[in-house]
């Protein structure tokens, strides 16, 4: 496997001649918020701070996506061809794009999403070195490696003031050809090379989660049990009483994936375009008839909560939570889902203590 | 715009006409003969106090260059008092797009009786004038977003000691547990400490032990007061001066009934956050004290506050941020709201949102495309400014909890501002006063109308 060390000035600078070609997602402060945006100056771009605000799904699954348009003189497609690349993606992030990969494709799930699949092909990732860690995120409790995921297609190590890129995806590869950096032996041992899975959609892929980079961590946080215990056993209602409904978590959520399609007119142009929807909407899962099999709030938390952690881990055999955080620090209400986790887990287990006493 | 095309390009006008009186003023100019330019599309509607200011915003975003609203003259509505209603909304309209860097003048509103045909095709000939100087609506320069942050750095809110919150706190708990144990609440609404070291959570303690996690630091910046609607029972709520304004506001508007809520009033020198510097929604607050309690909780301790200035006298208006010209003050609009997602979180979070469906759910009749364009964005935060008009409380809310850190609130501040100078209203001051904005007066004044005053 190839690695080039380079400092960080030739990096931004080598990103910049990619931007002619590509477009560029990377972390940047606006206004004192760092975040995932598109760059057109790579001097902007701050590596290994914190964890990003929003999560870096906006490249593969963004808020709003033309999927096709109605014309008079027809139908186009409407869908983003640019390649692009992003770059500064911490190991978590790594994690939720590798999960996308699996919920929307045929083989893991039962469906392959075409709009998905386009835009994957055409994304780069440059995945770092989690250095900081950001306040509520429990990332090694889902089995993520800090310091080293394979799951993109270069992984920068940091090493004192040099940036190591790690090329994972040879084909990927060439994108750093321009890059002022010397080739050096890379970090990951290479025992890892032979098994390492490229996160090219088209690739086989193995029915475990990639993620798990580390077979010593193994994720704590599993809830097993039936659902339909789970729906009436569970006081759903505390977690969910200082819920506020807004759905910031699922905005900020790498792996939040509820989607509607909404038509928008404008100037005799019709776009269909995909949409995030959030299982914290009152509107969610609202039949035409009137009725909404979710009419509370505590019942759309728990959808939220079971997604994650039940219904994922039983279709894709995936826990769909990378452990980032995110959805703790921007709730206005305070909710956690860290705790709410812990909690269900310590209230099976006294139940099946119980039940096994009787 | 070049300055020959400009000549001869005609404006898109969109006229919502009463039917009574301006839309038969109309009538009246057609088959006098008179002639005025084509620029206009007519609309009727029953009453000009029928014209939801959100048709005016969307007509400007969907590719209107103006606007034109007209109605029966003050006194001679046909519905008695629609217009006196609609004046003092199209007034706070016209200063909320000034606030936001958008020409008031390309809304204009007047009065066209239905014998006064000769005015109307002067009117439509005036306005079609004004807005070919102006040029088209929402041009090329939407995107001309300045690169200067705008937030003022000179918070002066220093918080109170950590002994005073002690002090407080102490007080707070002992007055929780005699309310829980008489009986008097069922619930008390209050904080406890986060376990991620966020900032405290909101608790709701129903029994003596719940009230053991009770906290009161210096980062109990949530507001309590949205969740006082999904309570049943008499609950007893820890309010800080904004969460007191918000729980007013409910008042006022009949969402809460006044014997169901206890208000255990804490003074607050305004929250910081965890890494102990001013939360942002704390800036410009009007008041340390809670304008409504049934115990106080002063820093001391005490049972009074003292020697504080009461929320109703202080001045907050604050005229320097209207203060630039036209353009920067759409870049700074445009700067902020480039940054929305459209998540809707500060209409969560904002204690007077709380319709059961937010125009922007409701998809009969599609307000609100699901388009995260800017045009989207303008529509929906001009619309939710006008619906807040009057009735903001200053609490931040909306700013401290927006994922993508939209600072929006001086446009709320700016109406608040306004409308208080015209109407002498402050919202959450005074639950025995009725709002603004929906009440009227026959001497309001008519400021930006067509023959009006000038502002």
């Amino acid at each position: 496997m190839k690695a080039i060390e380079i400092t960080l000035s030739s990096f931004i600078e080598g990103i910049g001649l990619l931007l002619e070609n590509y477009s560029v997602l990377a972390p940047v402060r606006y206004d004192g918020i760092l975040d995932f945006r598109w760059i057109d100056d790579p001097l902007k771009i701050e590596l290994g701070g914190q964890l990003p605000y929003k999560s870096p799904k906006e490249a593969l699954f963004p808020r709003v996506e033309p999927i096709i348009r109605f014309e008079k003189d027809g139908i186009t497609d409407a869908c983003h061809e640019k390649p692009m690349i992003v770059v500064g993606v911490k190991p978590c992030d790594i994690a939720s794009i590798n999960m996308l990969d699996i919920i929307f494709s045929e083989k893991n799930n039962k469906f392959d999403d075409p709009f998905y699949k386009r835009r994957r092909k055409n994304l780069i990732t440059i995945g770092i070195e989690c250095t900081q860690k950001s306040r509520g995120c429990f990332c090694e409790e889902l089995g993520i490696d800090r310091s080293f995921s394979d799951g993109c297609d270069a992984f920068i190590s940091v090493n004192g003031d040099k940036l190591i890129i790690n090329i994972l995806n040879p084909e990927a590869g060439s994108v750093f050809s321009g890059f002022d950096g010397r080739p050096v032996e890379s970090m990951a041992s290479a025992s890892k090379e032979d098994d390492h899975i490229r996160p090219d959609f088209a690739e086989d892929r193995p029915s475990t989660p990639q993620y798990s980079t580390d077979p010593d961590h193994d994720a704590k946080l599993d809830i097993s049990a039936d659902e339909r215990d789970l729906f009436d056993s569970i006081p759903w209602n505390i977690y969910s009483e200082s819920c506020l409904g807004c759905g910031t978590c699922t905005y900020v959520c790498p792996t939040c994936h509820c989607f509607e399609f909404r038509d928008v007119e404008k100037d005799g142009v019709v776009t269909r375009n995909r949409c995030w929807d959030s299982c914290m909407y009152p509107k969610f899962t609202l039949h035409a008839s009137g009725h909404n099999p979710r009419p509370t709030q505590k019942e759309r938390f728990r959808q939220r909560v079971l997604h994650k952690y039940l219904y994922l881990k039983r279709n894709c055999s995936i826990i769909a939570c990378t452990g980032c955080g995110r959805c703790i620090r921007s709730c206005p209400g305070g909710v956690n889902i860290h705790r709410t986790v812990k909690d269900i887990i310590s209230r099976i287990e006294a139940q099946d203590r119980k039940g096994a006493v009787e | 715009m070049d300055e020959k095309l400009k000549d001869n390009w005609c404006p898109t006008i969109v006229a919502f006409l009463c039917n009574w009186c301006s839309y038969a003023g109309a009538d009246l100019a057609g088959t006098s003969r008179l002639q005025y330019p084509p620029s206009i599309r007519i609309i009727r509607v029953p009453c000009s106090g029928r014209i939801n200011p959100q048709y005016i915003i969307r007509a400007l975003v969907d590719g209107a260059d103006g606007v034109l609203v007209s109605g029966c003259h003050p006194g001679d509505c046909h519905y008695l008092t629609g217009n006196m209603y609609a004046r003092r909304r199209f007034v706070v309209l016209k200063r909320l797009l000034d606030i936001c860097g958008f020409e008031p003048e390309r809304v204009q509103f007047t009065w066209v009786s239905a014998s006064e045909g000769g005015r109307f095709a002067q009117v439509v000939e005036s306005i079609t004038d004004t807005v070919r100087k102006l040029g088209p609506a929402l041009p090329g320069d939407m995107t001309a977003v300045s690169e200067s942050n705008n937030r003022s750095e000179s918070v002066t809110s220093v918080s109170l000691t950590d002994f005073d919150y002690r002090v407080q706190e102490s007080k707070i708990r002992m007055l929780s547990e005699e309310l829980l144990s008489s009986g008097k609440v069922d619930v008390v609404l209050g904080f406890r400490e986060d376990t991620d070291d966020g900032a405290p959570v909101p608790l709701f303690a129903r029994t003596r032990e719940d009230l053991q996690k009770l906290v009161w630091n210096r980062h109990c910046w949530r507001n309590l007061s949205p969740y006082l609607k999904q309570l049943n029972g008499k609950a007893a709520i820890i309010a800080k001066p904004c969460d007191s304004r918000a729980i007013v506001n409910l008042l006022v508007e009949n969402q809460l009934s006044r014997e169901n809520i206890v208000i255990i009033g804490v003074e607050c020198n305004g929250m910081l956050d965890l890494n102990d510097m001013p939360i942002r929604g704390c800036e410009g607050c009007p008041s340390k004290v809670p304008p409504v309690y049934d115990h106080a909780v002063a820093s001391d301790g005490g049972n009074e506050f003292m020697g504080l200035p009461s929320p109703a006298d202080q001045d907050n208006s604050n005229d320097t941020r209207t203060m630039r010209s036209v353009h920067e003050r759409r870049a700074r609009f445009l700067r902020e709201i480039d940054k929305c997602i459209l998540c809707y979180t500060c209409r969560q979070a904002c204690p007077g949102c709380y319709c059961a469906a937010c125009f922007t759910d409701r998809k009969m009749t599609n307000w609100h495309q699901a388009d995260a364009d800017l045009g989207e964005k303008i529509a929906f935060h001009l619309t939710r400014a006008m619906h807040l008009a009057g009735r903001c409380v200053s609490c931040g809310a909306c700013e401290n909890v927006c994922p993508s850190g939209v600072n929006l609130k001086y446009i709320y501040d700016g109406i608040n501002d306004f409308i208080n100078d015209q109407y002498g209203y402050r919202a959450g001051i005074d639950p025995e006063v009725p709002p603004a904005m929906s009440s009227y007066s026959t001497t309001d004044r008519e400021i930006g109308f067509l023959g009006g005053e000038r502002p």
